[in-house]
């Protein structure tokens, strides 16, 4: 995981002359690249599917809101949103964009 | 030959309260009768497709 | 006067109906259980107000928000059916989560109660609540109630009595004006003002000692019977112990007491008949409609204590964590990771399990997972296997526990073939699905839910299996000359003849002979009539033996009776389980496919997928345990060859479109 970002971030550098800011590269993440039991905070669902996003909105899963990864078993990830705990597969994980939280 | 009789209404009996109950049934509009929910589902999970699985 | 229970998924809602009404609906540990909404009267111990009180049951939602499409059974019925009062039900360990449906439900005028359910949790999670500034910025009532321990249920009975007809002030007021012109980008903005809200609310109401998102046991159970590698093993063994439970240890020795009440009752009736009855109906009646019935109901408390522990197992919580494990093989497969639920579902009946397909929004992966939930084992199958797995093998739990998976394997493998064939839409399939907390599954219950069950299955067994015995007995009493059939001539009954050109084509499954078709073909009205027909064309009265505390009485005689190898044996019980379902649930799937040519389709790839595997267990079953091939072998193959021909034509066919269509793109 930390690989992907790795070479992404590598990248990113080389194509914009290495004039990038560290928090533009964290919010290029997404929750597949999250650690174990950090709080990160969404910003942003990339996807294309509106009734998915307005979903997940009514859980309190949007932009702004905190977000727990629980665990990362196989392709689920357990999260931790408002008090509850879903199971999403890698798939969704990947469209919730994520950054540190202070 | 009247023990023949009481026999043969007594199947008779049998057979045709059982058919009047899968009649009776059917009417209700249950689906499946062995089902327990049969008259109070209308399938297994709401029409619309909520829950929280998606 | 009418109050409409609302609240999140899994929030309790009809548990708390259940103890109210006094009904028995199917309640489960995970979301989504409650489909429709449903209605009950408020029971006498609670009500202590005089008035006749309805109680609407609705499905779970998370939002009354217009833009969710979803939802919408339960945001249609509170906005036109204008019930007196409104119960919400609060989930007391996620009110962050719950109390934006509230401040939703508090905007209607509606006069609304919030009753906030689990409050037992709460001392263990180290939660607390301030119900009266809670109540107070609300606007409403709100009762602190357990649906489980039945606690607070006069209370907010009698709550809702005296606010209705009182209106409701909303307590949220959005900088947004409320406009239903509003588009949606407004809509959103309102709604994240409103979770705004409801945070500040519970940061005044709510103190939690430790927090939600700390790791904990559970989560630590999750990763082991979730876990990439033991997940499928894990629930394997569960399956296993379930079937070992009810097929081996206690189930067998309950049906013992149980048939032994039956044979009684067979005797006593043979006995006040005496010997002047014409054997027509004596024979009607003791072998076609007690014997026939009676071999069935003698699986009941098999099955009872089978839907207890299944019953047990949906209450604490572990379904939703096998959707989990199972998600990522169908996924592989072109299935939507939603498709698990409906095979869940479908180990009850395969009926509510096609029904459940309506949730997955892709139109090719739904008509696939309505084609293939009918595999797994529903319940109604239960008593082929029971019955199977005593006769010839000894009641081995693995019998019952293989079908199972078998039915997954032949799921996975169905879905690759149907996606080869109709090519994959292209559409993603998202899975999320919330995890609700273990719990102590409850006896009660469980029980409530198996008594339920047992009555439907006697009610079955007494009606359509009782009937159908009754005209199988007749059937093979008489010829077409409508003569009594004379005793070794029995091949030229009625029933003989229509069940003899089936048969023919069940030879090279190891099983052709007429009585084994005629119970397959019974099999297509309810899978329990394969037990009920075998009984009566065997003239075999109860499978269970009284005396030697086994399933199945003499399961050697009977073995002999039907002339079949344990190799054969296997071929025929999957040949009835994974040949098409009942024609109700056909019906189900016609509903749900919304398409001729699926249905079609999809029968026939059932009819296939049976008769291949049938096919190949007997066969090369029959070649390990006797070194040669068995019946028919060379017409058996050339049949399956031209099965799987036509498959691999079919999915050929599209491959070859496929890329007639790249060229002509490219």
């Amino acid at each position: 995981m930390e690989l992907t970002m790795g070479s992404g971030l590598f990248r990113r550098k080389r194509n914009r002359h290495g004039k990038i800011k560290e928090t533009n590269i964290e919010a290029k993440i997404n929750l597949t690249h999250a650690a174990i039991d950090a709080t990160y905070e969404i910003k942003g669902i990339d996807t294309e599917d509106q009734v998915m996003k307005d979903f997940l909105f009514t859980l309190g899963c949007f932009e702004g809101e905190k977000i727990t990864l629980i665990s990362a078993l196989a392709d689920n990830y357990i999260i931790h949103i408002k008090d509850a705990r879903y199971s999403i597969d890698s798939q969704l994980a990947s469209v919730i964009r994520i950054g540190n939280t202070e | 030959m009247l023990e023949n009789l009481i026999v043969f209404l007594v199947v008779g009996m049998i057979i045709s309260s059982a058919v009047y109950k899968i009649y009776k049934d059917k009417k209700k509009g249950g689906g499946c009768a062995s089902c327990p929910y049969n008259t109070s589902c209308s399938g297994g999970i709401q029409n619309t497709g909520e829950c929280d699985i998606k | 006067m009418r109050i409409a229970l609302t609240g999140n998924p899994n929030s309790g809602k009809t548990t708390l109906f259940n103890v109210i009404t006094g009904k028995v609906e199917h309640v489960g540990n995970w979301a989504g259980v409650t489909v429709d909404k449903k209605e009950g009267d408020v029971k006498g111990d609670w009500n202590k107000t005089g008035t006749k009180i309805r109680i609407v049951d609705l499905p779970g939602a998370y939002s009354m928000s217009p833009y969710s499409s979803e939802e919408s059974i339960t945001s249609n019925f509170v906005k036109n059916e204008q019930p007196d009062v409104i119960i919400n039900i609060v989930d007391a360990t996620n009110l962050s989560r719950s109390l934006l449906l509230t401040t939703q439900l508090l905007e209607l005028g509606i006069p609304v109660v919030v009753a906030l359910n689990k409050i037992d949790l709460l001392k263990n999670k180290g939660i607390t609540i301030n119900l009266k500034v809670l109540s107070k910025k609300l606007g409403c009532p709100v009762v602190e109630t357990s649906s489980i321990l039945k606690k607070g249920m006069v209370e907010i009975i009698d709550q809702a009595v005296k606010v209705s007809g009182k209106g409701q002030k909303a307590p949220f007021q959005s900088s947004i004006l409320n406009n239903d012109e509003l588009d949606k980008k407004a809509y959103e903005a309102k709604d994240k003002e409103r979770f705004r809200f409801v945070d500040k609310l519970v940061k005044e109401t709510e103190i939690r000692e430790v927090e939600s998102k700390k790791q904990t046991r559970q989560d630590a159970i999750d990763r082991i019977v979730a876990n990439k590698i033991l997940g499928i093993p894990i629930f394997a063994a569960v399956i296993y112990l379930v079937f070992s439970i009810s097929q081996s240890w206690l189930g067998p020795l309950i049906a013992d007491y149980f048939v032994g009440w039956i044979d009684k009752l067979y005797v006593f009736v043979d006995g006040i008949m005496g010997e002047n009855i014409s054997p027509l109906l004596s024979t009607l009646l003791l072998d076609g409609i007690i014997g026939g019935v009676g071999a069935l109901i003698g699986f009941l408390p098999l099955i009872m204590v089978l839907f207890f522990q299944l019953a047990l197992l949906e209450d604490s919580g572990y379904m939703a964590r096998v959707a989990v494990v199972m998600d990522r093989y169908l996924k592989k497969v072109g299935l939507s990771g939603k498709s698990i639920i409906p095979m869940i579902i479908g180990t009850g009946c395969a009926i509510p399990g096609v029904m459940a397909t309506r949730t997955i929004r892709d139109e090719r992966q739904r008509r696939t997972t309505a084609m293939l939930t009918p595999f797994m084992p529903c319940g109604a199958k239960l008593p082929v296997i029971a019955l199977f797995s005593g006769v010839f093998f000894e009641n081995a739990a693995w019998v019952g526990t293989s079908m199972y998976f078998v039915g997954i394997g032949i799921i996975i493998g169905g879905a690759l073939i149907v996606r080869r064939i109709t090519k994959e839409s292209s559409a993603k399939s998202y899975f999320i699905m919330e995890l609700p907390e273990y719990r102590l599954p409850s006896i009660k219950r469980a029980y409530v839910s198996m008594m339920s069950r047992a009555k439907a299955f006697i009610i079955k067994a007494a009606t359509i299996i009782l009937v159908c015995n009754a005209a199988i007995q007749i059937m093979q009493t008489f010829n077409w000359n409508f003569q009594l059939v004379a005793e070794g001539m029995e091949n030229t009954s009625i029933l003989a003849s229509l069940a003899n050109p089936f048969a023919y084509l069940l030879l090279p499954l190891g099983f052709g002979v007429w009585q084994l078709a005629a119970a397959a073909i019974t099999g297509f009205i309810a899978k329990e009539n394969v037990v009920g027909t075998l009984a009566v064309v065997y003239g075999i009265s109860n499978f269970i033996d009284t005396e030697e505390l086994a399933l199945v009485s003499g399961a050697n005689d009977v073995a002999s009776i039907m002339g079949l190898s344990s190799v054969a044996a296997l071929a025929y019980l999957m040949f009835n389980l994974f040949t098409p379902p009942c024609f109700a649930a056909i019906g189900a799937m016609n509903a749900e496919m919304e398409s001729r040519k699926w249905l079609w389709g999809g029968i026939a790839f059932q009819l296939s997928m049976g008769y291949v595997v049938s096919f190949i267990v007997y066969q090369v079953g029959t070649l390990i345990t006797t070194g040669s091939f068995g019946n028919a072998f060379v017409p058996g193959l050339i049949a399956v060859a031209f099965i799987i021909g036509i498959i691999f034509y079919l999915m050929q066919r599209n491959n070859q479109e496929e890329y007639e269509a790249l060229k002509e793109l490219g």
